[in-house]
């Protein structure tokens, strides 16, 4: 007598819980995206092919297929830093924004690192740089970004939850990790540590840690990076984009590694890395060339997309 | 450390000595639990977990044990709550821990508290992310002995605890523990 009961039980509990989980699921929060695209230099910097048209997918992926309430789209020579700055005041003080919604910064672009040569560890004090419309070689603050100055920028908009994907050369830079070490080199020609220096690196940063920060670190913003810090990021006419950005686009619909039909931030990485991985592995560009996306550390993850 | 290290090396000959709880112990735990993590930007959610270890343990003297253990474990990333969510991570785990204790028969169970610490080494799920963080663990635990040699027994706990992350305002676990001890130098009668 007493096992139907249970079993009716079960079952009413597995409909409550499948209920909760679904209310879990929900997105009650607006999402806002600005999203830039520079080919074209105006003979300053080497003339891009497909960085434009990244933007403009990246733009479309948002608007019509995730359907964020508000996407700012720049190109080419309408992708200033003045610009820039002005979109992110008007998202800034947008009425309808709150703490509990999500923003994503893409650029599609240069990058680069402040000093030539060799640069120090990841988390280091040293900037990396976007180029806006404009930028020349050396870069001069007026036209482009630092990863300190862009996070100090962002740090005007109001919600918690800020996403900066960068496709560019050394955009790795960008990743400001104090209490991660990325195993993941900052070069993959440059190779890894062994697993005992990543363990005391793990270490020493938990015991220096002071809350202080250099580029941007996950409390601030999670950075999706296309390249190490020592890396080039490619592009070319076998994807028609960045190849990062390629995959990215991709993750929406192959991306949701725990099936929960959500991709985070950071299976949106892991998918790009993988995808690389194979390219470089399959000779599609060759080892000279490899490089591998990197991600923010910190305890949260954001959902990117909705999985389609 | 080092008087962990001296307590350590002394201990077979403690427990000769002053102890008749059945020597050192090997063995193997299980362990499944929830844990709850909240950041100060973002609101608690809860992580499932779920860790294994061996563990070495050595009586000092009739009530007290030092154990050592080392584990694997796994947590869960969080379900997504208005976009948010804690990540999974897994990694190893170097504990050392007391074990406060009533004497071992063969013919009862015995009962116990274990606490102690550990040093962990995790990497975020689908990442190569090392982190570090330290974390305190006590709860009681149920030996039941099993008759026949080699003597073995299986004990049930309850461990408590408390990570200390520096990017996380709290980070606390519960759960269920299953272990099975061999007892290499069992004396009947002892």
């Amino acid at each position: 007598m007493r096992r139907p009961w249970r079993i009716a039980a079960a079952g009413l509990l597995a409909a409550a819980l499948a209920d909760l989980s679904s209310c879990a699921l929900n997105v009650p929060y607006d999402k806002y995206a600005i999203v830039y695209g520079i080919a074209d230099y105006n003979g300053l910097l080497s003339t891009l092919t497909y960085t434009d048209d990244d933007a403009d997918a990246m733009y479309q992926l948002l608007l019509v297929s995730q359907g964020f309430d508000l996407v700012t789209l720049r190109t080419n020579s309408a992708a200033t830093k003045s610009q820039l700055l002005t979109d992110i005041g008007n998202i800034a003080t947008d009425p309808d924004m709150d703490e509990e919604d999500l923003f994503v910064f893409y650029f599609s672009g240069h990058g680069g690192p402040e000093g030539i040569g060799p640069e120090p560890e990841t988390g280091d004090a040293e900037n990396e740089w976007i180029s806006l419309y404009g930028s020349t070689y050396p870069p001069d603050l007026s036209t482009t970004f630092s990863d300190d100055a862009l996070v100090a920028a962002l740090r005007v908009i109001p919600c918690r939850k800020k996403v900066i994907i960068i496709d560019a050369c050394n955009s790795g830079g960008f990743i400001g990790n104090e209490l991660e070490v990325d195993g993941e080199p900052a070069a993959l020609a440059e190779g890894s540590e062994s697993i005992l220096e990543l363990a005391a690196d793990a270490i020493r940063l938990y015991a220096n840690f002071d809350g202080s920060s250099a580029d941007i670190p996950p409390w601030e913003a999670l950075v999706l990076s296309a390249a190490g810090e020592r890396e080039l990021s490619l592009e070319g006419p076998f994807y028609g984009h960045g190849i990062f950005t390629y995959y990215l686009l991709e993750a929406e619909t192959e991306g949701d590694q725990d099936h929960d039909g959500w991709v985070t931030v950071t299976e949106a990485f892991a998918y790009t890395q993988e995808k690389l991985y194979r390219d470089y592995y399959l000779g599609r560009f060759g080892p000279y060339d490899a490089y591998s996306p990197h991600v923010s550390g910190g305890p949260v993850d954001y959902v990117l997309f909705e999985a389609r | 450390m080092l008087f962990l290290v001296t307590l350590a090396a002394l201990g077979p000959v403690s427990a000769r000595a002053l102890s008749p709880a059945g020597g050192a112990a090997l063995g193997a735990g299980l362990q499944a639990g929830a844990a709850a993590a909240r950041s100060s930007l973002h609101p608690a959610n809860v992580q499932t977990w779920l860790s294994t270890r061996m563990l070495l343990e050595f009586p000092l003297v009739r009530v007290l044990g030092l154990g050592f253990s080392l584990g694997y474990h796994l947590a869960d990333e969080s379900a997504p709550v208005s976009g948010v969510l804690y990540r999974g991570h897994h990694g190893l785990e170097f504990a050392t821990y007391l074990l406060l204790r009533s004497a071992l028969a063969v013919d009862r169970p015995r009962a116990g508290i274990a606490a102690g610490g550990s040093a962990n080494f995790d990497v975020y799920n689908l990442t190569e992310l090392l982190f570090f963080y330290p974390s305190l663990t006590a709860g009681p635990y149920l030996e039941l002995p099993i008759e026949g040699p080699p003597r073995h027994s299986f004990s049930f706990g309850l461990p408590c605890r408390l990570d200390f992350r520096r990017d996380l305002e709290l980070s606390a676990s519960i759960g269920l523990e299953i272990s099975w001890r061999w007892y290499p130098a069992w004396k009947e009668g002892t």
